[in-house]
């Protein structure tokens, strides 16, 4: 019952009656009020996009990035939850990925990188009393033993491999949106999905300023993350409003 | 630091907010009120200080470091630590490094230690959010942050702090372009803290500081008082 929930809610590292960690469910449910961020692997890259919500005529947006984040030459994250606290992550990441260059003299594959950060989160939940992060992580990276590889992290510490996810606000609507849409596109599909979940997710208008989107792609034995431009972005919104124009259109006449 | 608490003060409520933060912000939301603006060449700081015949005059705008400053709203005592905290990073990283810290290393270091409150066993989160002013030598541009009590940070072009902070940049938005120069930067953070002001606003109850190529440094009384006198 919910008054009893009270009593063991804020012990973070122990179980309630039922067996649950509240204070790990409490924090997903910070999470889902965060802005949107989606990832899908394509052949040829992976598409990463997020609902920046902190879009304000006074903020200098050139100086700091608000959700993709480059963790290694390799692999990089996007984040939805509480800022302060994926700022710590993302600096052990970076500083993980680092090490393990320094260490073997090649790029930390992503898995291990995801493991890595996912024990530490799992600390949190058993160890010490302290309350876990606010934060889920999407990782998209490349590696010469799995190739282009997406995966979703909680504040649990528990992570998954996936194909196409999202997380933050609305992210159920678009898991399932994904699931039905998604058949091994190519990076131009790829965007165009991306578009077309974010324009659901979204609780407002869909506009160049409100999304931040970039590409993962590895060639010539590099691997690049590239942001989309604005322009590139804004053809990709007109896009999704004229097909979302044309399906009223044929529902109208029918 | 915490006593030897074990466990977290600031956790989870069922809606997901970490309320311990949200209370800190409303320290702050009561606090006096501070401006920040960042012009084509540098960077102002103002905020409201009231004196009184009995009080020795005490300043609220601090220097961290040559070219980085700040100021606060909300609990005093908590940013006195937080500048403390932040001399000690920029002096640590100059002796490390050889050169100044750059404005965004200092602002990304001192608001980890504000999320550091937020999370380590038996502490609270500070009570301020801060507004910190720098000029970076490479390639010799201002720069403008707030820094909050969650240890979120945010770089402004102009922003506003503390009691009405909500008209304050409602002003900003109207009055603030990038074109302005720091002269008109001061004219216009004063006119908008003044939006803020309860009270007439005199050369004895306002503190004003800017920050360019050649430092950090409070305006003199003087220069305040002449200030006001264009406005």
């Amino acid at each position: 019952s919910f008054q009893m929930a009270r009593r063991y809610d804020s012990r973070t590292t122990i179980f309630s009656p039922e067996g649950r960690l509240y204070q790990v469910e409490y924090a997903m449910e910070a999470i889902s009020h965060a802005g949107t961020c989606l990832g899908i692997l394509a052949s040829d890259g992976i598409v990463i996009a997020a609902e920046k919500k902190n879009v304000h005529k006074l903020l200098d947006d050139s100086v700091l990035a608000e959700k993709i984040y480059r963790l290694s030459d390799n692999i990089s994250c996007t984040v939805a939850g509480i800022t302060a606290d994926a700022n710590i992550l993302i600096n052990h990441l970076r500083l993980s990925a680092a090490q393990y260059k320094l260490a073997y003299g090649e790029s930390m594959p992503v898995e291990q990188l995801v493991q890595d950060l996912c024990n530490q989160k799992q600390r949190y939940t058993q160890v010490g009393g302290k309350r876990p992060f606010g934060v889920s992580l999407l990782y998209a990276g490349w590696d010469r033993h799995y190739g282009y590889q997406l995966y979703q992290s909680d504040p649990s510490g528990n992570y998954t491999g996936w194909k196409a996810t999202c997380i933050g606000n609305n992210h159920s609507a678009a898991v399932a949106l994904l699931k039905q849409e998604y058949k091994s596109p190519s990076l131009a599909e790829a965007k165009t999905l991306a578009m077309k979940v974010l324009s659901k997710t979204l609780d407002v208008k869909l506009a160049p300023e409100k999304v931040e989107m970039s590409v993962l792609v590895h060639r010539d034995g590099k691997t690049f993350l590239e942001e989309l431009s604005h322009t590139e972005v804004s053809d990709l919104i007109k896009e999704q409003e004229d097909r979302e124009k044309e399906a009223e259109a044929a529902a109208a006449h029918k | 630091m915490g006593d030897h608490y074990g466990f977290s003060l600031t956790t989870f409520s069922p809606s997901g907010k970490l309320m311990q933060i949200e209370y800190a912000l409303n320290a702050v939301k009561n606090g006096q009120p501070s401006v920040g603006l960042k012009a084509s060449d540098g960077v102002v700081l103002a905020t409201e200080n009231p004196s009184s015949p009995l009080y020795e005059e005490q300043a609220k705008i601090e220097k961290i470091s040559k070219h980085i400053g700040c100021v606060y709203s909300g609990m005093g005592p908590d940013a006195r630590l937080l500048v403390k905290r932040a001399r000690k990073i920029a002096i640590t990283y100059e002796d490390m490094y050889g050169e100044e810290i750059s404005t965004t290393q200092l602002v990304t270091r001192l608001a980890a230690v504000m999320q550091e409150y937020t999370q380590s066993g038996g502490v609270r989160p500070f009570g301020v959010s801060l507004l910190i002013a720098g000029w970076d030598a490479e390639p010799g541009k201002p720069l403008l942050f707030q820094c909050d009590p969650s240890g979120a940070y945010f770089a402004w072009k102009a922003t506003a702090l503390g009691k009405n902070d909500t008209n304050a940049k409602t002003f900003l938005e109207k009055r603030f372009s990038e074109t302005l120069e720091l002269d008109d930067g001061v004219h216009t953070a004063l006119l908008t803290l003044r939006e803020c002001f309860d009270v007439g606003m005199t050369e004895d109850n306002v503190e004003v500081a800017v920050c360019n190529a050649s430092g950090f440094h409070r305006l003199t009384k003087q220069q305040v008082k002449d200030h006001l006198g264009a406005l």
